[in-house]
C-alpha cells in the first residue's frame, strides 16, 4: 500500500521523511472553464501559498509529477527540489483568507509552471499531481452546477470490498496505475524516473442509447462483438483537464463508428497543464460533442471482451431483469449453461459531452504514452467536465490493484449519469442489487434456435 | 538444583492500556528464560530447550475502573456522577482469546530450538455502561480490541555461551468499539457501534534476540517490531457498523454500512538478566521499553450507500479518536526459589504510564502502576509440571488536570472553515474536539494464571 510513499520519498529527498498533514474533511475547490467561453466545470483548482501570496494550484490526477514554481509564472522550467506545498481551499477562488487545508512538507516538487488552463486566463503556479495524490484515497465530487464548489477529500483508504460497494450502488473500477517515465534536466545530465500514478480506464465511446423498454435484442453465442456499439478506447482520468480529450486517431475510429466526418467539429483552443506556458501560440483542437461514454475497469482477465461488448452484455442482462415478469430470458451469448455471466461494473456518462480532438503528436498525447515499458496506447483523458454529476473516489491504496469508485450525485438522471455495479451471475434464489433493483434470479436462459 | 531468581525492581515498569504484560508470564519467565515462553520474551531462549515440550496457560484477568468527572465536563450540564467500568477476559471457553498461551517446541541436538506459540500480546476489554449524561460515553461505552499472534520461532547455538533467535509472527486483530459521537454543537450525539467480523488478514511482525550466559550470570536482549505491513498501520475492515438514530440503510439491506479502523501498535525492546545467587536462590531483573509514541489516534472511516448524502453531511463518515500515547517502561524485579520438585517466586513490577495525564480518557486509562505477584510451580509426575500465578495491579489515581479534549474546538474550527493553521482545527484533526475527559481515574486489575508444561 505504501509503494507510492516509498517512491515519492526516494524522489523527494535523501534522509528527510515527507510529512503529509491533512484532515479527513472535504477541501472545497474551484473549477476552470471547460474551454474558452465555456462553463466553469473544468480543471480542479485549489490555492497554494507562494511568496507572492495565494496562487492557483491545479489538482490533476493525470499529471505525472507535482510542481510549484519558486518564482512568478509563466517562466522557463526549472528542476526538482524538496519543498513544501501548503494547500488552501480553492473556493471561492478570490478569497485572500482561504483556509489552509493540507500541508505537505519535504516532498519532491518540480520548479515548473504548468500551462494555463480553462480559457487560458487561469495560470496555475503548480500542480498537485498524481504521484502525490497516490499517497491517499482521494474523494472527488464534481457537481453538475458551476455555482457549487467541487471538492476533494484525502483519506488513507476507502472501506469496503467491491461487492459491498456494489450492493450500495457504487461502481468499483480496477486499474493498474501507469505513467512511470524518465524525465531529464536540460541536456540530460540529471534524470529521474517518475512513479506510476495515472488512473487509466477502458471506455466505450459513443454507444447507442438503450432502455429497458426497448425491444429484446437477440444475441446468439459468439455474437457479443457483433451486437456491441461504440468504439473501444483507453482513457486516463484527468481532474485538471476540462473536456474529454481525444487523440486524432482515436477520434477518426470513433467518427467512423458514429458516421461522422473525421474533420467534424469546430476549431478552438485547448488549454491544459501539459502545454508550455511560454509557447507562442495556444494549442489548437477541434471541439466535438459525444452522446455517451461508458467507463470500465482497465484490468483484464480471460473472460474480458472489451468495454463495448461488456456494455452490450450488461444492457441485455439489465433488460432481462427489468422484464422478468414478462417471461424474459437470458440471451445465449450471455449465459454459461443456465447461469448468466457476471456483468462488469461501469459508469455511463451522457448529456452531450464536450470532446477536444488533438493531434497524436501533441504534447498531451505523447506524455500520456511515455511509459518506460511498452503498454497499450492511451487515447486521451476524461476531464473534470466529463465527470460532472459524479463522485469519483480514487483508491490508490487498494490491493491488489487500485480502484476508482464512482457513483452519480443526487439529481442526476439516467441520461446524464448511470452507475451500474457488477451484477454477478447468480444461482437461482440468490439475491443481489443489480442496476438499481434488488434481483432474485428467476429468469431462465433462452433456448438456442 | 534449585534455580533461583530474584528480581530487582528498578525504577518503573510499564505496559500501557493495549499491552498485556502477563503474556507468557508464569512468574518465572523473562528474556533469559529457556522455555517455550521465549517465543514471546526472547526467541534466543529457545536454544536452551531440551527435548520436545508443550505448554498450556490460561489467565483470568479482571479490570475495574472508576472515573470521577470534573464538574462542567458534560455537554448536558448536570452534576457529573462517578462512572464505573469493568472488563474480564479468560480463555476457558476458547483458546483463541487473550489470556491464553499455547506453545509447542523442541530442542534439537543441543544445536537448535524451534517452537510455535499462540498468544495475545495486545488486548483491551472494558465496558462502561454509563448514564446518558456521563461524559465518558463520548470516549468509550465499550471496547474490545484483541490481537492474537501465531508465532513460530527458531534459535541456534552460536557458541557455548551465546544463543541467537528469531521469530516471525502473524497478528490477527479483532475489534468491537462503541462510543457516542457528538454533533458539532455538542447538543446531540449518535451512538457508533463498529466491529470486525470473522478472521482478518494478519499483519506480520518480527522478533529477534540474543542470550548470553557465563557461570552464574545470564543476559537476554530482544526486539519485537511493530506490525510491518501497511506501513505500520493496523487496518481493520469493519463489516458491522451501526449508527444509532439514523435510517441510512434500506430495510432489505440493513448491513449497508461498513468501515475501516486504523491505528498503530508499539514495538518493544526487552532486556533481562539473571544471577544465580546460590544453589536454590536466584535473582532476575528485566526491563521492557514499549515504543508507544506512534499510537496517537484511532481513525474510523465509514462508507454507505452512494445515493444518499446523509452520511458524511448530517452524520460523520469519519471519526478520529485521540490517544496520544507516549513510550513507557515496564521494570520487574524477581526472586526465585527452586528445588528439584518445587519452585516459587515473588515479583514486583512498576509501570510508567503510556498516557500523559491530560490525555487520559475512558478509552485510554493509564498511570503509574504497581504490581506485586507470586507464583508457584511443582512437578506432578515425571515431565509434567503445574503452576499458578497471581498478580494484583494498582494504578496510582490519575488526575487529568485540564483535559486535552476540548468540546469547543469543533465549532471554533467550523467557524475557521477548517483552517489547519488554527489550534481548534488541529485539535479537531487529531480527534481532540470531543467532550472533556477531565476527572480523576482509578483502576485495579487482578490476574490469576494457571499453566502446565509437559515434556514429550
Amino acid at each position: 500500500m505504501r509503494r507510492w510513499l516509498f517512491l515519492s520519498v526516494l524522489f523527494a529527498s535523501c534522509g528527510s521523511e515527507q510529512s503529509l498533514e491533512h484532515d479527513l474533511d472535504a477541501i472545497n475547490l474551484d473549477r476552470a472553464a471547460v474551454q474558452t467561453g465555456g462553463e466553469k466545470l473544468g480543471g480542479l483548482l485549489a490555492l497554494v501559498e507562494t511568496e507572492a501570496g495565494l496562487r492557483p494550484l491545479l489538482v490533476d490526477t493525470a499529471f505525472p509529477y507535482s510542481s510549484l514554481s519558486r518564482s512568478d509564472c509563466p517562466k522557463a522550467p526549472g528542476w526538482s527540489y524538496t519543498g513544501r506545498m501548503r494547500v488552501h481551499a480553492g473556493w471561492p477562488q478570490t478569497d485572500p483568507l482561504a483556509p489552509l487545508r493540507a500541508d505537505f512538507d519535504n516532498i519532491g516538487i518540480f520548479d515548473i509552471c504548468p500551462g494555463p488552463v480553462g480559457d487560458g486566463t487561469t495560470q496555475p503556479f503548480g500542480v498537485l499531481g498524481g504521484p502525490l495524490l497516490a499517497n491517499f484515497a482521494v474523494d472527488f465530487k464534481f457537481p453538475r452546477s458551476a455555482s457549487d464548489p467541487a471538492s476533494m477529500t484525502l483519506w488513507p483508504g476507502f472501506p469496503g470490498s467491491d461487492d459491498q460497494l456494489a450492493e450500495n450502488g457504487q461502481v468499483a473500477l480496477r486499474f493498474d496505475p501507469r505513467g512511470s517515465f524518465a524525465i531529464a534536466q536540460g541536456n540530460g545530465e540529471a534524470s529521474l524516473t517518475l512513479p506510476n500514478s495515472r488512473v487509466v480506464l477502458a471506455a466505450c465511446a459513443g454507444p447507442r442509447a438503450a432502455a429497458v423498454t426497448d425491444p429484446v435484442e437477440i444475441c446468439q453465442r459468439g455474437e457479443n462483438g457483433v451486437r456491441s456499439s461504440g468504439e473501444n478506447l483507453l482513457l486516463a482520468i484527468g481532474t485538471g483537464e476540462g473536456p474529454l480529450v481525444l487523440s486524432q486517431s482515436a477520434w477518426e475510429r470513433l467518427a467512423a463508428r458514429l458516421g461522422l466526418a473525421a474533420d467534424a467539429g469546430s476549431p478552438g483552443e485547448l488549454y491544459t497543464p501539459f502545454f508550455s506556458p511560454t509557447a507562442d501560440k495556444p494549442p489548437t483542437a477541434r471541439f466535438v460533442s459525444l452522446p455517451r461514454l461508458a467507463l470500465f475497469q482497465s484490468t483484464t482477465d480471460s473472460s474480458w471482451m472489451g468495454p463495448c461488448s461488456e456494455l452490450a452484455r450488461a444492457r441485455r442482462v439489465e433488460w432481462v431483469l427489468a422484464n422478468q415478469e414478462n417471461g424474459s430470458c437470458f440471451q445465449p451469448c450471455d449465459v454459461n449453461g443456465e447461469q448468466p455471466y457476471a456483468t462488469r461494473p461501469y459508469l455511463e456518462l451522457g448529456g452531450m459531452l464536450v470532446a477536444a480532438v488533438v493531434p497524436d503528436t501533441s504534447e498531451i498525447i505523447r506524455s500520456l504514452n511515455a511509459d518506460v515499458a511498452a503498454k497499450p496506447h492511451i487515447d486521451g483523458i476524461v476531464g473534470a467536465a466529463t465527470l460532472a454529476g459524479t463522485r469519483l473516489r480514487i483508491d490508490y491504496q487498494a490491493t491488489p490493484q487500485g480502484r476508482a469508485i464512482t457513483n452519480c450525485l443526487a439529481g442526476e438522471t439516467r441520461d446524464t449519469c448511470f452507475a451500474a455495479p457488477s451484477c454477478p451471475g447468480l444461482a437461482k434464489n440468490q439475491t443481489h442489487t443489480c442496476f438499481g433493483q434488488t434481483w432474485t434470479r428467476s429468469a431462465p436462459a433462452c433456448k438456442a434456435p | 538444583m534449585a534455580a533461583t531468581a530474584i528480581t530487582l525492581a528498578a525504577a518503573t515498569a510499564n505496559a500501557g492500556p493495549l499491552d498485556d504484560p502477563h503474556v507468557g508470564d508464569t512468574g518465572f519467565s523473562g528474556p533469559t528464560t529457556g522455555d517455550l515462553t521465549a517465543v514471546y520474551w526472547n526467541p534466543a531462549g529457545l536454544g536452551l530447550l531440551q527435548g520436545p515440550q508443550l505448554m498450556l496457560s490460561g489467565s483470568l484477568h479482571t479490570t475495574s475502573v472508576s472515573v470521577d468527572p470534573q464538574p462542567g465536563t458534560t455537554p448536558v450540564d448536570t452534576a457529573p456522577s462517578t462512572a464505573t467500568g469493568s472488563g474480564t477476559t479468560h480463555p476457558f471457553r476458547s483458546p483463541f482469546v487473550p489470556g491464553s498461551f499455547f506453545a509447542v517446541g523442541a530442542g534439537i541436538g543441543h544445536r537448535f530450538g524451534i517452537a510455535v506459540a499462540l498468544y495475545a500480546p495486545f488486548s483491551t476489554k472494558l465496558d462502561m455502561p454509563s448514564a446518558a449524561d456521563a461524559s465518558t460515553r463520548y470516549h468509550l461505552v465499550s471496547m474490545r480490541l484483541d490481537h492474537i499472534a501465531l508465532t513460530p520461532g527458531i534459535a541456534i547455538h552460536a557458541s557455548d555461551s551465546i544463543q541467537l533467535g528469531v521469530a516471525s509472527g502473524f497478528l490477527f486483530p479483532t475489534a468491537h468499539l462503541v462510543f457516542d459521537e457528538p454533533s458539532q454543537s455538542m447538543a446531540s450525539s449518535a451512538r457508533y457501534d463498529v466491529a470486525t467480523r470473522g478472521v482478518i488478514a494478519p499483519s506480520v511482525f518480527l522478533s529477534a534476540g540474543a542470550d548470553y550466559r557465563r557461570g552464574r550470570f545470564a543476559l537476554g536482549i530482544a526486539y519485537t517490531s511493530a506490525p510491518l505491513s501497511n506501513g505500520g498501520d493496523m487496518d481493520l475492515p469493519l463489516d458491522r457498523v451501526r449508527i444509532g438514530g439514523t435510517a441510512l440503510c434500506r430495510a432489505e439491506h440493513p448491513d449497508c454500512l461498513f468501515g475501516q479502523m486504523s491505528y498503530r501498535l508499539p514495538s518493544i525492546y526487552s532486556i533481562g538478566s539473571s544471577w544465580q545467587a546460590s544453589r536454590r536462590w536466584s535473582v532476575d531483573g528485566m526491563v521492557r521499553w514499549l515504543r508507544y509514541g506512534s499510537h496517537d489516534k484511532v481513525s474510523i472511516l465509514i462508507s454507505g450507500p452512494g445515493s444518499q448524502d446523509e452520511l458524511g453531511q448530517k452524520v460523520p463518515d469519519h471519526v478520529v479518536l485521540y490517544r496520544g500515547f507516549v513510550d513507557s517502561l515496564d521494570v520487574r524485579g524477581r526472586i526465585v526459589f527452586d528445588n528439584k520438585h518445587f519452585r516459587a517466586s515473588g515479583t514486583f513490577r512498576v509501570e510508567t504510564s503510556a498516557v500523559p495525564a491530560n490525555h487520559v480518557s475512558a478509552a485510554a486509562i493509564d498511570g503509574t502502576k504497581l504490581e506485586p505477584s507470586v507464583a508457584a510451580e511443582m512437578h506432578l509426575w515425571r515431565q509434567i509440571r503445574l503452576g499458578a500465578r497471581y498478580a494484583l495491579r494498582w494504578m496510582l489515581p490519575v488526575d487529568t488536570g485540564t483535559s486535552v479534549f476540548d468540546p469547543s474546538a469543533a465549532a471554533a474550527c467550523d467557524a475557521a472553515r477548517g483552517d489547519l493553521a488554527t489550534a481548534a482545527c488541529r485539535a479537531r484533526m487529531d480527534g481532540q474536539a470531543r467532550p472533556s475527559a477531565a476527572g480523576t481515574y482509578h483502576m485495579w486489575q487482578q490476574t490469576l494464571t494457571v499453566y502446565t508444561t509437559v515434556g514429550l
